[in-house]
């Protein structure tokens, strides 16, 4: 298996894995994707998971990481309710509620699968959209389920679509756009972080761009496009000639060479590790798959959670999790429940406040995630997790979740909880650390694996995914 | 006998598991003791609490309908299956046992006469009297309890329970705890020179005792009915004493405290004595608190509290069916305001100032506390109601109550007009900041209602909005302005405003007391507001309590049956026949 990612065979890499003595398909492994697909999975979860094979289930995650069509007698009169009150922060808590209560099965009427969640906050962040310029947690709602809808789809026509988005127009100051004077801003964004990428544009292109946009204004909450306002003049883009709407000029961007190239570089830092950046030769074939498949994104996300370089050690922990990879991954992987008003707010205080990207580039991730600041923060957050009034394991306590996977002494519970929380094992010496400390705890059960957890988060491996 | 043991009835066991029997002589000449426990307590008790009939007390309680409905409450029959309260049950058999009486009837025996804690400045200590109907049952019990709990002490190692004599009295305990029995009386105290004091008047008599305290007797003959319990405290001794600093302060923290308690207050800072009743039975709770009050000692700054001659009343509260809550004082906030220098501290005055200069320039420059204020007459009303949204569109997603500041009206031709005139302004004002924010805008219209003016300002709903059934929070206010006759309604909405136009007019939907203060809380509406948000309240639970759907629809739903067992609360304060009264009363359904 190779071990240096710039010598590694593409071929190899994005080649179905098979699960071999070395590396076994196994609770490890499982959640590893479940990690990386989604927030985790319980022990039940993973077992269940292991049943099958690593293609059959990368298959099946994508397949049903699909909104559900019908009415969710869950999730949809909870953001009735949240939207109701007018503020976005109240959105926050909705959605964590949904990362949470989302389930690998997807055949329950009232739940989410968690890599549409997951997918849906990649694309959050690639379409970044801050609800404090936004100010209207309507908007930011619908964009939510726009992002959610096309999370798996067609990537042309969630381009299309969130270029006409009101909340994404009011935060990129484009809710009026007049030929006289057309806003570069949302020209410059679509071509440098939606599709592009830098150097693969001039200037030039962003300013007839903008031009195609003239005419596309915002009012009432509400998309409207301005006959009068728009320039109806020949405009060159990218080397195209043409009198381009902006749904033409949105073409033209999707039709660039780039694009497939700069989508494909995005998702396997998001998917499959932070550093270094993919060498060409790696991104290209997921490129080549996304050019072939119209820029369909399901594809793509299901070869690479079925690849063999997902499950090599090239990707395994060779990510830092991010505040709510790291919040509501704790909970999901023991079947809590919290107060998720609180929750939201640690995770802002630790630098991930979902609906509010820190700015138009979304946020950073990889090594950003974690200074002396946030790692308190993290810590701080773990320990009001396990020790809140309103947290619950499997409906009751640590200690009957404890029982109920037979993790009784301190030896299987650490064994337990490093398999199911860690995606790198803990080595002897820290597991001795660890007993030790288990043993020296006295009180009551729950807290006791509590304060086991809590310690257990101040390990590194602890905040790799 | 499987019902759960009540914090009285636990008490009493444990009080009397290490009680022995007393000396013979003792035993022969109190068994028929008629004297009362504030016979036995010496004068220079300061505070006493009695408990006449705990066993009836116990069974008003255990027989209502709120304790039995909350017995079949889930996690009731959860709290009672855990294995820390099945043990429980286990000791409380073993016990039931070896004193050859049930658990009940144990309490009603022991208890029957009587419980009584004093407080004694002398001593430092506390003292309580407990006395049994039946000083045989009393002395056995006593005398299985304490071989028991010796028994115990010795199989876990620990010192058994130690004694000693005082007057051929057998006294257990040591230290801060002892106890002793004589006839039907069993007394605990932590200060043993207490508690001989109460013992030398059981055996000797005594010359004096708290019922020669004049506070202490004017006090007793001031209690009305038959109170559950009645509590007394000699506050003019402990203001003397410098023990109540708190209440040497004239200012209070802000002018929400300062209209609420500011004239209590007053009372405190002067008044001899504060006795409190508590009344159970089937139908309420009323918890009444009593200081005798004399106009003479309202400082001239309060004056805006009491009224003249002390003799400021609310005005009947307007109330409607829908009417939450409601909120009926005598203030005269005009005399408040431009008194701060002398209620509040220099924070406080600054933000008033500052409030002051900015509501000064919002009334086109009327002086606001004396010419704004003073134009508003001294009773005022706040009113909270329930919305009926049945045949309202668009209906919003949060249906929130309404809320009103009802008043009268000093000089009413002159006032209407200024307040109309602010009322357009605000509105235009609000429209600005709207259509600033994308907000809907409010329509100003004039409603003609029983020959009264109600002035209006409705939000615009946009064309897709004008059926919807999850509006805007918004589509919850339509701010109103309306009078009648020297009256002045200030509302959320048009439809309160109507409501309180008919209440005024109409005689029959209200109800007086001469209550300075009297707040009202109606369990009914308040219900069927909450019942209006319950997918909201729902949601709450889900996220702030990690609940799945179903456990939080079940949480809501036992707080609204819970809800639905209550009339209402009331709270009153009324200062008549030389006292001040505060009086508040949970009243229960039938």
């Amino acid at each position: 298996m190779p071990q240096d990612i710039g010598a590694i065979d593409p071929a190899w890499a994005w080649s179905p894995f098979e699960p071999s003595d070395e590396r076994p398909w196994a609770r490890r492994l499982a959640a590893h994707l479940c990690r990386r697909a989604g927030f985790g999975a319980t022990s039940q979860e993973l077992d269940d998971l292991i049943e099958r094979s690593p293609v059959d289930i990368a298959r099946a995650v994508v397949r049903n990481a699909k909104e559900a069509s019908r009415t969710d007698p869950e999730n949809d009169p909870l953001a009735t309710a949240m939207l109701a009150t007018g503020n976005s922060r109240n959105l926050a808590a909705w959605w964590l509620y949904r990362m949470l209560n989302s389930n690998w099965e997807g055949d329950r009427a009232s739940s989410t699968s968690p890599l549409l969640e997951k997918l849906t906050l990649f694309w959050h962040g690639h379409f970044a959209t801050g609800a404090d310029k936004v100010a209207d947690a309507e908007m930011m709602f619908a964009q939510n389920r726009l992002l959610r809808r096309h999370a798996l789809g067609d990537f042309g026509a969630m381009t299309q679509q969130i270029s006409r988005d009101p909340a994404m127009l009011i935060y990129l100051d484009s809710t009026t756009n007049r030929k006289a004077h057309p806003n570069e801003n949302y020209a410059r964004e679509i071509m440098e972080l939606f599709c592009l990428g830098e150097g693969n544009y001039t200037e030039r292109d962003i300013q007839e761009l903008a031009r195609c946009f003239t005419g596309w204004e915002v009012r009432r909450k509400k998309f409207r496009f301005n006959r009068y306002q728009h320039d109806t003049g020949t405009k060159t883009i990218l080397g195209e000639t043409g009198a381009f709407s902006g749904e033409e000029g949105v073409d033209v961007i999707l039709k660039q060479k780039a694009l497939p190239r700069f989508i494909a570089s995005k998702l396997i830092r998001f998917f499959v590790f932070d550093e270094p950046t993919a060498p060409e030769h790696l991104i290209e074939p997921l490129a080549k798959q996304l050019r072939e498949s119209d820029l369909n994104i399901a594809p793509v996300v299901e070869r690479i959670f079925a690849s063999n370089i997902f499950y090599s050690p090239l990707a395994v922990g060779r990510k830092v999790r991010s505040p709510v990879e790291l919040g509501i991954g704790l909970l999901r992987c023991l079947n809590g429940s919290s107060n998720l008003d609180r929750v939201a707010q640690h995770l802002d205080d630790i630098g991930q406040a979902v609906f509010y990207p820190p700015n138009v580039k979304g946020w950073d991730g990889g090594r950003s995630w974690i200074n002396t600041s946030t790692l308190l923060g993290r810590s701080n957050l773990v320990g009001e997790l396990l020790r809140h009034e309103a947290t619950r394991f499997d409906g009751q306590t640590l200690e009957t979740l404890a029982k109920k996977n037979d993790a009784s002494s301190p030896e299987k519970l650490i064994a337990w909880l490093d398999e199911l929380l860690l995606a790198v094992p803990l080595d002897d010496s820290a597991k001795r650390e660890l007993l030790a400390f288990a043993e020296q705890t006295t009180g009551d059960p729950s807290r006791r694996i509590a304060k086991l957890i809590q310690t257990l988060s101040t390990v590194p491996q602890f905040h790799l995914a | 006998m499987n019902q759960p043991l009540t914090i009285t009835a636990l008490l009493c066991g444990l009080l009397v598991s290490g009680l022995t029997q007393a000396n013979a002589y003792a035993q022969r000449n109190l068994d028929s003791d008629g004297r009362t426990a504030s016979e036995l307590l010496p004068a220079s008790c300061l505070a006493i609490a009695e408990m006449p009939h705990p066993d009836q007390l116990l069974e008003t309680l255990t027989s209502h309908r709120v304790w039995k409905k909350v017995q079949q409450q889930p996690q009731y029959q959860a709290a009672i299956s855990n294995p820390g309260y099945m043990m429980f049950l286990g000791i409380r058999t073993h016990i039931e046992t070896q004193i050859g009486m049930k658990w009940r009837q144990a309490y009603d025996t022991l208890l029957g006469g009587g419980v009584t804690i004093a407080f004694d400045p002398e001593t430092q200590g506390v003292v309580a009297l407990v006395r049994s109907t039946d000083a045989g049952k009393l002395q056995s019990t006593a005398k299985k309890l304490i071989e028991l709990g010796r028994a115990d002490a010795r199989s876990k190692g620990k010192e058994p329970l130690p004694e000693d004599e005082y007057r051929e009295i057998t006294v257990y305990g040591k230290d801060d705890g002892r106890f002793a029995i004589v006839g039907p009386w069993l007394v605990m105290t932590n200060k043993g020179e207490l508690g001989r004091k109460v013992l030398d008047t059981l055996l000797d008599g005594s010359e004096t005792s708290i019922n020669d305290n004049e506070k202490f007797a004017a006090a007793r003959q001031s209690i009305t009915g038959e109170p559950a319990v009645w509590s007394w405290v000699d506050l003019g001794t402990i203001r003397d004493a410098g023990l109540a600093k708190g209440l040497e302060k004239n200012q209070t923290p802000n002018p929400l405290a300062e209209l609420l308690v500011g004239g209590v207050l007053t009372n405190l800072r002067q008044t001899p004595y504060v006795s409190a009743s508590l009344y159970v039975t089937g139908e309420a709770t009323r918890l009444e608190f009593s200081a005798p009050h004399d106009n003479e000692w309202v400082e001239e700054f309060r004056e805006y509290w009491f009224g003249p001659d002390g003799k400021g009343t609310a005005d009947s509260p307007l109330e409607t069916e829908s009417t939450i809550l409601s909120v009926s004082t005598y203030r005269k906030v005009s005399e408040m305001w431009l008194r701060a220098g002398d209620l509040f501290d220099e924070r406080m005055n600054d933000e008033l100032a500052k409030a002051d200069a900015t509501l000064t320039t919002f009334f086109a420059g009327k002086d606001f506390g004396e010419d704004v204020l003073g134009s508003f007459g001294p009773t005022m009303q706040i009113l909270v109601n329930r919305q009926d949204f049945s045949d309202v569109l668009p209906k919003p997603a949060l249906k929130l109550p309404s809320i009103a500041l009802a008043g009268r009206l000093e000089k009413a031709e002159e006032t209407r007009t200024e307040l109309r005139r602010t009322f357009q302004s605000m509105v235009g004002f609000l429209n600005v900041i709207g259509a600033i924010q994308g907000n809907p805008q409010l329509d100003q219209d004039v409603d003609i209602y029983r020959d009264n003016k109600i002035y209006t300002a409705s939000f615009i709903p946009e064309p897709d909005e004008n059926d919807s059934e999850r509006a805007r929070i918004q589509f919850n206010f339509s701010p109103s302005l309306a009078f009648a006759q020297d009256r002045f309604f200030i509302t959320s909405t048009k439809q309160l405003a109507r409501d309180l136009v008919d209440a005024a007019h109409n005689e029959q939907t209200t109800r007086g007391e001469a209550s300075n203060t009297a707040i009202r809380l109606n369990a009914k509406a308040l219900g069927e507001a909450l019942a209006d948000n319950r997918e909201q309240l729902v949601a709450q639970n889900m996220i702030k309590k990690g609940q799945t759907r179903e456990e939080s629809s079940r949480e809501i739903g036992l707080l609204l049956e819970a809800l639905a067992l209550f009339e209402g609360l009331s709270f009153d304060v009324k200062t008549t026949g030389g006292e001040l009264k505060l009086e508040l009363s949970i009243q229960t359904k039938k």
